[in-house]
C-alpha cells in the first residue's frame, strides 16, 4: 500500500504534465477504438447486407463453378444434401438456385438477362430478396411462369408491371430454351442494388426453363451467427465429405469486398499503430523527465537499502497506474461515442460497393473495441515503461546523491 | 572484539579527463560498536570518500573494507543494497526525504524495504517519533518541516532498522547552531543509551568536542587519530 501512496503522490507532483499525459493516452485510446468500432460497426452491417440480401454466410456449388460457371455445372443429389444440412445446428436455413443466361425481348427491344432461379419460400427465411422489390410483388410461393426483372433490364426492355417478356436460352439437355413469362415485380433502384440485369423466377419455371430437372446450382446457407463462416464452412465439408461440391464461406465468394476490407482494415492498423506511436513518445518522454528530476531521490533510496527491483516497481507502479486511470477515461469515453454513433452514425455520401448502396458510417459497442485497445495499450505503456524503469533501477547512488 | 569497520589500505582514485585524483590513500581504520567518532579535515581530504567506500556508495579502488564482519568488495549491487538496509543508516547534510511521503511513512519506507509487517512498522516508527522529539507531527509531509524537524526525520529513519552503524555527512552544515546542537545532543544520546555507534564526516567543532575519537583526514590520509576521553579508550583496549 505504501508504494501504491507513493506512486500516486508521485504521479501527482506534477499535475499539469500528468494531465496531459493521461489526455493523450485516453485519447489516442478513444481513437483506437473509434477506428475499431466503426470499422467493426460498418464493415459488420456491409457484410451483414451482402450475407441477408443474397450471398448467404456460406455456399454449395458444383466443383469449380465458382471459378467458371456453366449450365452443366449442376448439383445433382441437392435433395441429399439438404437433408443432411437440415440436421447441423449451426444452420438457420438454405435456399437453393439455379443460374443461366438468357437473351430477353419485349417488343422491339432485346438484352441479355441472367437468369436466377429460386425457392420463395426458403428464400423469405434466408434472405431479404423480397424487400429489394420496389415495384409489384416478389414471387408465389408455387411456379406460375412469372418473374421479377432488375430495375436496370427493366428499363433497357422498356417494360412495366404486368407486361410479358420472352427468354431464350440454352437448355440442358441441348435444346433451344423458349418461354413467356409474366412481370410481376421490379427489383431494386438504378445504379445501387444487386440483380439490376437480372430475371429472378420461382425454382420450378427455372428448372423447367433449363430442362435441369431437380439438379441446382447453388444452395446458400445462413447461420445463426455469421461471424463463423469460415470455420462452418469447414464443419460442413468434413460432414458431408463430398468431393463433387466446393463449400466456401463468404470471404471467398465475395472474394473482391474481402479484399478490399481487409486492405482497409491494415490501413486502419497503420493508423492505431502510428497514434500509437505517437501515444507512446509523450508517455515515454514524460517518464524520463519525471525520472531525472527524481534522480538524487532514487540515488537516497538507494543508499538507504532500495534495491534495484525495488525502483523498478516503483516507477512500473506509477507507469501501470497513470496507464490505467487514462484508460479507464478512454473506456468510458469510448464507450458513450461508440454506443452514440452505433445508433446515429456518421452519415457519408452514397457510395455503392458490391450491388450495395451504404449512406452511414455506424460504430459497433461488442467487447473488441473495449478490449481490444485496452490491452494493446496497456501491453505497449508498460513496455514504454521499461526503459525508464530499468534505467531509475540502475542509477548508481554515489552519482545520484551529487545529482542537484 | 569484532570491529563494527575495518579498512585494510583502503584506496580511491578518480579519474577526470586525463588526471587521476587520489581522493583516499592507503586507510587503516578500525571502528568499534558504540564509539562516537568525528572524522575531521580540510575539504577534499577524504572524509566523504572514506564514507562512501565503507558504505558501498562507491566502489573500493584497492584495499579492504569490512563492514559488521563483511568484506564488502566482494558483494553484489543487491547484496550491498540489502547490506546498507540492514546495517547502515544515513544522515546527509540535505536531510535526503522522499518528498510525497510524510515523516512517519519516510522512517516507514526502509521498514517495508525488510519485509516488517505494517503493524509491527506503525508501532516501531511512532516509538522512533517519539525517541526524536516529533510526536504528532508523523502526518506532515517533508516540505512542511522545518530543517531541524526535517534532520530529526532523517535520524529516525536511520536508528528505525537497528543499524549496526550510522554514517552522518555533515548532518549539521544546513541547521542554525542552535537547532544542529539540539540535534548533536540528540543524537550523542542515541549513542550513549542505546550504544548505536556514529561515524560524522564534518567541519563542525561541536560535533569534533562532542565526539569520543577525532581522526582527521588530510590529503586523503589519516593524519591522526585522538582518543579523546575514557570510554574511547576503554572501547579500544577492550578491542585489543
Amino acid at each position: 500500500m505504501l508504494i501504491l501512496r507513493m506512486a500516486r503522490r508521485n504521479i501527482l507532483r506534477q499535475k499539469r504534465r500528468t494531465l496531459l499525459t493521461a489526455l493523450m493516452i485516453s485519447g489516442g485510446f478513444l481513437l483506437f477504438s473509434l477506428s475499431l468500432g466503426i470499422s467493426e460497426g460498418t464493415y459488420g452491417s456491409i457484410i451483414e447486407m451482402f450475407t441477408r440480401m443474397h450471398t448467404g454466410d456460406i455456399q454449395i456449388h458444383k466443383s469449380g463453378y465458382l471459378q467458371r460457371s456453366s449450365l452443366y455445372k449442376t448439383i445433382n443429389n441437392a435433395d441429399d444434401l439438404k437433408i443432411a444440412l437440415k440436421k447441423m445446428e449451426f444452420i438457420k436455413s438454405f435456399a437453393p438456385r439455379v443460374y443461366s443466361s438468357a437473351l430477353s425481348f419485349a417488343g422491339a427491344k432485346t438484352s441479355g438477362a441472367i437468369i436466377m432461379g429460386l425457392d420463395p419460400d426458403m428464400e423469405a427465411v434466408s434472405t431479404s430478396l423480397a424487400l429489394q422489390v420496389k415495384t409489384g410483388n416478389f414471387l408465389p410461393f408455387e411456379p406460375s411462369k412469372k418473374v421479377i426483372l432488375g430495375k436496370g433490364l427493366a428499363d433497357i426492355l422498356k417494360v412495366k408491371l404486368n407486361d410479358e417478356i420472352s427468354l431464350i436460352g440454352q437448355g440442358a439437355d441441348g435444346s433451344i430454351a423458349n418461354e413467356n413469362f409474366h412481370i410481376i415485380g421490379i427489383m431494386g433502384e438504378n445504379g445501387s442494388s444487386f440483380g439490376q440485369r437480372h430475371c429472378f423466377m420461382h425454382i420450378k419455371d427455372a428448372q423447367d426453363f433449363l430442362s435441369l430437372g431437380p439438379k441446382i446450382h447453388e444452395l446458400a446457407i445462413v447461420l445463426n451467427n455469421h461471424k463463423g463462416a469460415r470455420k462452418r464452412a469447414k464443419d460442413i465439408k468434413l460432414a458431408l465429405n463430398d468431393k463433387s461440391i466446393d463449400i466456401d464461406p463468404w470471404q471467398v465468394i465475395e472474394k473482391d469486398f474481402y479484399n478490399a476490407m481487409r486492405a482497409d482494415r491494415k490501413g486502419a492498423n497503420i493508423s492505431n499503430f502510428i497514434i500509437m506511436v505517437i501515444v507512446l513518445i509523450g508517455v515515454l518522454n514524460t517518464i524520463l523527465m519525471s525520472i531525472l528530476e527524481r534522480t538524487r531521490e532514487f540515488g537516497v533510496m538507494k543508499a538507504i537499502g532500495a534495491s534495484p527491483s525495488d525502483i523498478f516497481k516503483l516507477i512500473m507502479t506509477e507507469v501501470i497506474l497513470l496507464g490505467l486511470v487514462s484508460i479507464v477515461i478512454g473506456i468510458i469515453g469510448a464507450f458513450a461515442i461508440n454506443y452514440y454513433l452505433s445508433i446515429h452514425g456518421i452519415p457519408v455520401t452514397p457510395i455503392a460497393y458490391g450491388g450495395i448502396k451504404f449512406t452511414q458510417m455506424i460504430s459497433s459497442i461488442e467487447a473488441k473495441v473495449i478490449y481490444q485497445p485496452t490491452y494493446v495499450f496497456l501491453i505497449a505503456i508498460v513496455l514504454t515503461g521499461l526503459y525508464p524503469a530499468l534505467r531509475a533501477a540502475n542509477i548508481l547512488p554515489i552519482k545520484a546523491l551529487g545529482d542537484r | 572484539m569484532d570491529y563494527v569497520i575495518e579498512t585494510e589500505s583502503l584506496s580511491k582514485i578518480y579519474i577526470s579527463g586525463e588526471i587521476e585524483v587520489n581522493a583516499l590513500k592507503s586507510v587503516d581504520l578500525k571502528i568499534k560498536k558504540g564509539e562516537f567518532i568525528a572524522i575531521a579535515g580540510p575539504s577534499g581530504s577524504g572524509k566523504t570518500t572514506f564514507l562512501n567506500l565503507i558504505s558501498g556508495l562507491d566502489s573500493i579502488n584497492s584495499g579492504i573494507a569490512r563492514l559488521a564482519g563483511k568484506d564488502i568488495s566482494l558483494m553484489t549491487k543487491k547484496e550491498l543494497s540489502d547490506f546498507r538496509r540492514d546495517h547502515i543508516g544515513f544522515i546527509f547534510q540535505a536531510y535526503n526525504l522522499i518528498p510525497v511521503l510524510t515523516a512517519a511513512e519516510n522512517i516507514e519506507y526502509i521498514m517495508l524495504l525488510q519485509n516488517i509487517s505494517p503493524a509491527r512498522r506503525r508501532e516501531r516508527t511512532l516509538k522512533v517519533l517519539q525517541d526524536v522529539d516529533l510526536s504528532g507531527k508523523e502526518n506532515r509531509f517533508p516540505s512542511q518541516l522545518s530543517g531541524g524537524q526535517q534532520q530529526r526525520v532523517a535520524i529516525a529513519r536511520a536508528i528505525v532498522s537497528n543499524p549496526d552503524i550510522i554514517l552522518a555527512d555533515e548532518p549539521t552544515a544546513n541547521l542554525d547552531s542552535e537547532t544542529g546542537s539540539s540535534l548533536l545532543d540528540l543524537m550523542h544520546t542515541l549513542n550513549r543509551k542505546r550504544g548505536i555507534t556514529f561515524v560524522f564526516a564534518t567541519h563542525d567543532p561541536k560535533i569534533m568536542d562532542k565526539s569520543d575519537r577525532l581522526i582527521i583526514f588530510k590529503d586523503g590520509k589519516v593524519d591522526s587519530d585522538i582518543i579523546k576521553n575514557d570510554r574511547a579508550q576503554n572501547l579500544k583496549n577492550e578491542s585489543n
